[in-house]
């Protein structure tokens, strides 16, 4: 079974019947999170598909290894102990490993994916032809087929805050004379209280994803969230929280601190400020585990990595693209060459 | 008696024939001296007023101006001179004269090898296009070529000197890179500017930035609220600064191309340089 965006439902990639993912009962909607609750879940599991090792579970092989058989072919997967979900890499069979979205590391959420691997693959395309200056390796079909669709953790953080923000703000006027020029400096202490009040900002849950390019696929249309069921995975692959939900927490309340003196700043923009001062009080804090849609790409470059994402909901790509220098000489030469032939003509002619 | 006086005066008749023609090769050979030979991109004329030239230096000399005129573009007239006696007139003066009088009838574009041992000094004249394509400190370096020759008294080798250097500032190329090297290469400057801010332009803009949107946007309507603002004034102070009285004042600069030039007794134009020894 797949997600199919298109039609968004569940798709048997046999014989194409749709299914919608509300008659697939979520077996982790009943757990209370417990380590014992989540080894009785992994043990019912065992009629969809088998877990080597010992009865509590999976046994991992490497410290942050794990290790499955497939139900469909059989064939050994290994994945991160953080994998939700994954596809076979033999069969291509989807895998849903339910037992690591029990508990606190079930999402409450989900947006699933809107945008298929086609149109991303468009996009994308889009995206780097649109300097000339792209290497022809970021632009090659065997390298873009890599692109996987990814379920990212995040947590959305909800806050109210009340800040005190202080600055020394300063003044100048200036009189000219006939001889001097006299500039007039007034100081001032400047106070701004203000509340602020934060809703649902994101920050991604996994240790392995850039945070400044997580950051900068924002905004992720929350009305379109679901609640979460295993049957939008489906075909994808889903990671779980690595990070801890304090981490998360200081982030965002970084964030909105950053977000409330921005706007101190503007209040006082007729001073030039100077000694900034600033008090945070956070009165009130709430985050909730969601999974959004993310599609990744990883090119290699002249021994270096080059991640590409895109937003699996608006189609937003973030990702930078080195420049393929020894292109960039050529027309910088030839651009030299035809500037210095005219410019000479010109020159010759009229001076 | 009637016939002692007619043969007195057939003798004395006979005698001023035979010094008319005793005279005429002198003054041929004085014309003789001067040697003339038509090149393909030169007219080449040796006057050895100091009799100080063989005729195998003669010989080597055209050979010089032959093989030093091959890229010139120009077909010039080339003398030659050394002058023995400049009548109390300075090696300017009379040597204007000498090649005005010697190249009479010819294309006014020449250039002139004086070696002058009565002003003691060797001097490079031009005329026509010659001033043109011989710039004043071309004919300093010309002259400076011949300085050792003239001391050494090898004066072929330093007429020869002269000459080849005087050539080799002559050629096409040579003048248009010494009229025009000035502006390409101020027209290369400018265009090595453009290419750098291309080349930055292009490289900030090749990638899109990525930057995060900025946490205001989770702020819900009305979720943002100045309980206290306060603008409270501490103190005042004053600065002063003298303004600068700008000095004006342009400094004038003068350039030249070509060589500078003068006028010689009868109205032409000249332009030429001098050593002296």
């Amino acid at each position: 079974m797949y997600w199919d965006t298109d039609a968004n439902c569940l798709k048997c990639q046999y014989c194409g019947s749709s299914y919608d993912p509300s008659e697939f009962e979520d077996q982790t909607a009943q757990s209370d999170g417990t380590d014992h609750e989540s080894e009785k879940e992994s043990e019912s599991q065992e009629e969809s598909f088998e877990e080597a090792g010992q009865e509590e579970g999976y046994q991992p092989n490497e410290e942050d290894m794990s290790l499955y058989h497939c139900k469909t072919c059989g064939g050994e997967v290994i994945t991160l102990k953080t994998t939700m979900a994954t596809i076979c890499p033999y069969c291509g069979e989807a895998i849903s490993i339910t037992s690591k979205s029990v508990g606190k590391f079930r999402p409450k959420k989900c947006i699933p994916f809107r945008i298929n691997k086609r149109e991303i693959t468009e996009k994308y395309k889009e995206y780097v032809s649109s300097s000339k200056y792209t290497p022809k390796q970021f632009k090659e079909d065997s390298v873009i087929e890599k692109i996987q669709g990814l379920f990212v953790p995040y947590y959305l953080n909800s806050m109210k805050m009340d800040v005190e923000n202080r600055f020394q703000g300063e003044t100048t006027s200036r009189t000219t004379t006939a001889s001097e020029i006299i500039t007039t400096h007034r100081i001032y202490e400047l106070i701004l209280r203000a509340e602020g009040t934060f809703e649902n900002i994101p920050t991604d849950a996994s240790k392995k994803l850039d945070n400044a390019m997580m950051d900068s696929l924002e905004p992720f249309p929350y009305e379109k969230c679901k609640e979460y069921n295993p049957a939008y995975m489906a075909g994808f692959l889903a990671e779980q929280a690595d990070v801890e939900q304090t981490e998360c927490e200081e982030r965002s309340k970084a964030r909105a601190t950053e977000s409330m003196t921005a706007k101190a700043r503007s209040a006082f923009s007729r001073y030039t400020l100077t000694s900034p001062k600033m008090s945070v009080e956070t009165t009130q804090y709430s985050s909730e585990y969601v999974m959004l849609p993310v599609w990744l790409l990883n090119v290699d470059y002249h021994g270096q990595k080059y991640q590409f994402a895109i937003n699996g909901e608006t189609g937003k790509i973030v990702g930078k693209i080195p420049i393929d220098k020894k292109k960039l000489a050529i027309n910088g030469g030839i651009r030299f060459l035809l500037f210095d032939i005219l410019l000479a003509i010109v020159a010759i002619i009229f001076l | 008696m009637k016939k002692n006086i007619i043969r007195s005066l057939t003798i004395l008749l006979f005698a001023i024939m035979v010094s008319g023609f005793l005279c005429f090769p002198i003054q041929a050979a004085e014309k003789t001296g001067q040697r003339q030979q038509t090149l393909k991109n030169a007219n080449v004329y040796i006057v050895d007023e100091a009799n100080k030239l063989t005729e195998q230096e003669k010989d080597s000399l055209v050979k010089t101006v032959e093989k030093s005129t091959k890229r010139i573009g120009t077909k010039l007239n080339v003398l030659f001179l050394t002058i023995q006696d400049a009548q109390g007139k300075s090696v300017i003066h009379y040597s204007d004269d000498r090649m005005e009088e010697i190249l009479a009838g010819e294309s006014e574009d020449s250039i002139a090898f004086i070696i002058d041992f009565d002003n003691r000094t060797t001097y490079i004249n031009t005329m026509g296009k010659a001033i043109e394509m011989l710039s004043d400190d071309k004919i300093e370096k010309a002259l400076t070529a011949g300085d050792s020759y003239v001391q050494n008294k090898q004066y072929e080798q330093c007429f020869s000197a002269m000459a080849t250097r005087a050539f080799s500032y002559m050629t096409p190329i040579k003048l248009f890179l010494e009229k025009y090297l000035l502006k390409v290469l101020l027209a290369s400057g400018v265009a090595m500017i453009f290419t750098v801010v291309w080349v930055i332009f292009a490289v900030h803009t090749h990638n899109k930035a990525n930057i995060a949107p900025s946490a205001s946007g989770y702020i819900p309507e009305n979720g943002y609220e100045i309980r206290d603002k306060q603008e409270n004034y501490v103190r005042m102070f004053t600065t002063r600064t003298q303004k600068s009285t700008q000095s004006s004042g342009s400094s004038g600069s003068s350039g030249s191309s070509g060589g500078s030039s003068h006028r010689s007794s009868s109205g032409k134009s000249h332009g030429g340089g001098g050593h002296r020894f």
